[in-house]
């Protein structure tokens, strides 16, 4: 019981300010601290009807969702290699991949600015989307080994004893046992690309993601449409991890019934 | 079977790296064959302005006519320009702003300044423009025109007259029953001629020695003991005088004010007697321009008195068209004594300090270690 | 398992290939730009120790280093407190999945913008304020619970907590259950089962967490410069405003090199102090583990 109280605390803590800002998006006035005086969704009307809002969302979202694409595919390709690999060569791999977020975002944010510099690549979408890949990747890498170290790589013998090919061992198998991780990393990689600010503002070059818009926007005024912004974040998230959650859902119970047909 | 399924994921493997790589390729040709000019306003125009003054809005009816699309990267401060430019793959900035002080930086120190062409530019003339702004040095200098004012403004002490008197100097915010409630605004343009003109060396900024500077930093210690918080922006400070928690700003941007109303607070400006800074941006046409036709018409219609007058208003600043007055209201009239402008101006604009000090003066990298010790509190 | 190494190869490489071109080479390129020079916003190639030696001389320097470790150190050693019940309640207790995906959602609020409800929640006329003085245990609000340590210290737990708990959970859940059963019934409580059984085996996860979230902590500088006040400044404001201001990026990247170093030196450190005190055990693995 102390347990679940302590768990419950955190739990308060870490969404308490989720629910502040919520709230204060629908605050009637511009005033960002209490008392509440009562509730208009002035700010949601506001937000919507500014352009420059709108497209810094819009460039966000493109970059979150090429990043998480290329997260995920470097991601599972790594995973499958991870799976084949003796100790010392999954240290090594794991370590190329982990290493990025063993070194603070700014060292990374500088160190590609430099990098692209020298290689007078101009600073475009395609810059920001491999900075956000450098600090996903990792990520994902750490998400995925937990997953891993309990795959069981009888399975994936089994599939081939009973004549499957590797990539249809890959695919029948091994892709349906890591795809609830994946899409799960997939998200989280997208989260983490969509609100990205500290490497973002190394590498950006003519474009402004929706953080470097907001920080902006700060500039001149702190008014409750950042936190629409954020409520309307939190509505979409919601929203993909409940399709998410679906996918995941049917993708198991396929996976299962392909696993009864299949190898048993 | 085996082989097709091997096939069908090598292939959209390949199809997936060709794509992104034509991605690519395709984002870097298209800005090499752009060509340097069009020969009519047309395209695309990247620009780089603080939010609000990039003339979405005043500019809507000229975009449509000519068909140029404007894409926006907002800046936070004026640094965020040329850091773009240090790098030596400057994005395809087509205009930006940049603040008087930083004239020298930008057009002799870094380069990083295409000349306009005057000609271009028929509203850039001594009849629509004030005397200050026209062929003035911090814009016009060795025969060639760098950069086209555009808008301007004055930072002073702003305060709650709820919460105490009208201050006619600086230091009557170091009273003591201001303790912890005031605040210093995060912004060097405004905070270093501040720091010298009260370390009694104003008059040799931003040249001052870095004894000078020092000791002028050790002066604003005591503001600095006296405030609530080093506000990083504006949004910051109003919501402190909303709240009530601070009375005063040692020297910010009265933009602010209208939206204090808002919030209940008759926010009020004072002119101290050691003066307040006044700034101007100016639009500029960097290096990296792929599209220098349409940033001259652009920088053209910016200067139209009706548009001048539209967004002098709406960001509550002053126009650089003396003829916009005749489109503005009552209340941005008010702001500001456009008759005595020339008296405003004749202290003349604040710089920067210079890129590389010496062993007499301190530059820009002193100041700026200097600043940044001082908001660590040493 | 059988080995194809052909395979294999063309596997790792797109990860290995990216980390190579976009991470190492990079880094190589800085480590060079930090014994160049820089003479009025204008680089020039040198192979000079001025930007390492200026900066471990520079008070400046020094006492905001000092700020960001400590305030990495003890926010890391916070949030790790905080992941193992957490941990231990979602892998061996309830096994969760709706309060994973609660904790994972706080991500999706914008990061500039949950500074901001700190602010709303701390200042003068904030929530916690009012609770305390509605609480009676002050009689005014405390001023002070802004710009201070502590309000970056608990913005920052709250912001780099899910991800701490991401990496307790997976280096829970590589225990197997079995261990904990198998304790338990041999009349182990549950507590006991923690320190005898998860502790040990998670060790290195543990030590694993503490090391990230530090990192990631340690390197944040726009958290600790809209809470800190003048507590707020850290090395990677200092490192920032090389890059983006001054233009003094030789100097920058010295100091990020530094900054590195010293976060390698409270690994060193700390896996040290564990092994004398017998809480790790004498060899451990990589400290990604």
């Amino acid at each position: 019981m102390l347990l679940r109280l302590v768990v419950f605390l955190i739990l308060l803590f870490l969404i308490g300010p989720v629910v502040i800002i919520v709230l204060f998006s629908f605050h009637e006035s511009q005033s960002l601290s209490f008392p509440f005086t009562g509730f208009s969704l002035r700010w949601y009307s506001e937000l919507l009807s500014n352009d420059q809002l709108l497209g810094a969302i819009w460039f966000s979202f493109k970059v979150a969702l090429l990043t998480s694409i290329i997260t995920m595919v470097i991601g599972t390709a790594a995973s499958l290699a991870w799976l084949r690999l003796e100790r010392r060569g999954r240290t090594i791999l794991e370590l190329a991949c982990i290493i990025p977020i063993a070194l603070p975002a700014l060292f990374l944010g500088v160190s590609l600015l430099v990098g692209f510099s020298q290689a007078r690549i101009q600073l475009s979408i395609w810059t920001i989307v491999i900075a956000h890949t450098l600090l996903t990747v990792p990520m994902v890498m750490v998400a995925m080994r937990a997953r891993l170290a309990l795959f069981d790589p009888a399975l994936e013998e089994a599939a081939r004893d009973l004549g499957a090919s590797t990539i249809g061992t890959f695919r029948r198998v091994t892709i349906p046992l890591m795809a609830p991780t994946l899409v799960a990393t997939g998200i989280l990689a997208f989260a983490l690309s969509f609100d990205e600010f500290i490497v973002t503002s190394f590498v950006s070059g003519t474009e402004t993601t929706l953080p470097m818009f907001i920080w902006s926007m700060m500039r001149r005024t702190v008014t409750p449409v950042i936190n629409a912004v954020s409520g309307l974040a939190l509505a979409i998230t919601v929203g993909l991890l409940v399709v998410a959650w679906l996918i995941a859902v049917r993708r198991r119970s396929t996976a299962n019934a392909l696993a009864n047909t299949d190898l048993d | 079977m085996k082989k097709e399924n091997k096939n069908a994921i090598n292939a959209s493997r390949r199809t997936f790296l060709k794509t992104s790589a034509y991605g690519v390729a395709g984002a870097f040709s298209a800005r090499m064959f752009a060509g340097p000019a069009f020969a009519a306003p047309g395209g695309e125009l990247q620009i780089m302005a603080w939010e609000g003054y990039d003339l979405n809005k005043e500019l809507a009816a000229w975009r449509e006519a000519t068909g140029v699309s404007v894409q926006t990267t907002t800046m936070t401060t004026q640094e965020d320009v040329h850091t773009k430019f240090l790098a030596g793959n400057p994005p395809p900035i087509d205009l930006a702003e940049y603040n008087q002080a930083y004239a020298d930086l930008y057009a002799k120190e870094l380069g990083i300044i295409r000349p306009l062409d005057p000609a271009a530019i028929p509203n850039y003339n001594a009849e629509n423009m004030f005397d200050v702004f026209y062929e003035q040095p911090a814009w016009a200098s060795e025969g060639k025109l760098w950069g086209a004012p555009y808008v301007w403004g004055i930072n002073s002490i702003l305060y709650n007259p709820a919460l105490m008197d009208k201050p006619t100097s600086y230091t009557d915010l170091l009273d003591p029953s201001l303790k912890g409630k005031i605040a210093i605004w995060d912004e060097t343009t405004s905070f270093w001629p501040i720091t010298s003109r009260l370390g009694g060396f104003g008059e040799k900024f931003p040249n001052l020695s870095k004894e000078e500077m020092k000791a002028s930093f050790a002066e604003m210690t005591k503001y600095r003991d006296q405030a609530r918080l080093i506000a990083l922006n504006m949004g910051e400070m109003l919501n402190f005088f909303a709240s009530g928690e601070i009375a005063a700003v040692l020297c910010a941007d009265p933009a602010i004010i209208p939206q204090a109303r808002e919030l209940g607070v008759d926010l009020q400006m004072a002119i101290p007697e050691e003066g307040p800074i006044v700034w101007v941006d100016a639009w500029f046409i960097p290096i990296s321009s792929d599209n220098v036709e349409t940033a001259t018409a652009f920088i053209n219609q910016s200067l139209d008195p009706q548009v001048q007058a539209q967004i002098a208003m709406a960001v509550q600043q002053a126009p650089v068209s003396k003829k916009a007055l005749e489109f503005m209201d009552a209340a941005a009239l008010e702001r500001i004594d456009y008759d005595s402008i020339g008296q405003i101006f004749s202290a003349g604009l604040p710089g920067i300090p210079p890129a590389e000090g010496s062993d007499t003066v301190a530059g820009y990298g002193d100041w700026l270690e200097a600043w940044q010790a001082y908001k660590a509190g040493q | 398992m059988q080995q194809r190494p052909l395979l294999v190869t063309i596997l790792a490489s797109p990860a290995v290939g990216y980390m190579l071109a976009f991470f190492f080479v990079p880094a190589g390129f800085l480590l060079v730009y930090s014994f160049w020079t820089v003479s009025g916003f204008r680089i020039q190639p040198d192979l000079s120790l001025d930007n390492y030696i200026s900066s471990v001389t520079s008070p400046l320097f020094l006492s905001v280093t000092w700020n960001a470790l400590l305030i990495g150190v003890v926010t890391a050693t916070i949030c790790v407190v905080l992941a193992v019940p957490v941990c231990y309640y979602l892998v061996y207790v309830a096994k969760s999945k709706m309060i994973f995906y609660a904790i994972l959602l706080t991500w999706f609020s914008s990061y500039l913008v949950r500074i901001y409800a700190w602010r709303t929640l701390l200042g003068t006329n904030g929530l916690l304020n009012t609770l305390l003085i509605q609480a009676g245990i002050v009689d005014a609000p405390i001023d002070a619970l802004l710009f201070s340590r502590f309000a970056v210290i608990i913005a920052l737990t709250q912001i780099y907590l899910p991800f701490c708990i991401l990496l307790v959970m997976s280096s829970f859940s590589e225990i197997k259950p079995d261990l904990i059963a198998a304790s338990r019934d041999l009349g182990t409580s549950a507590s006991g089962a923690f320190f005898k059984v998860i502790a040990p085996n998670a060790v290195n996860g543990l030590i694993g967490a503490f090391m990230l979230t530090f990192l990631l902590v340690a390197g944040d500088y726009v958290t600790p410069q809209m809470l800190g006040g003048t507590t707020g400044q850290t090395t990677g404001l200092l490192i920032a405003d090389y890059f983006r201001k001054s233009g003094n990026w030789p100097l920058g990247a010295a100091q990020a090199f530094i900054m590195f170093a010293m976060s390698a030196g409270v690994y060193v450190v700390l896996v040290t102090t564990l092994r004398a005190t017998g809480l790790a055990p004498k060899k451990l693995r990589n400290r990604a583990s």
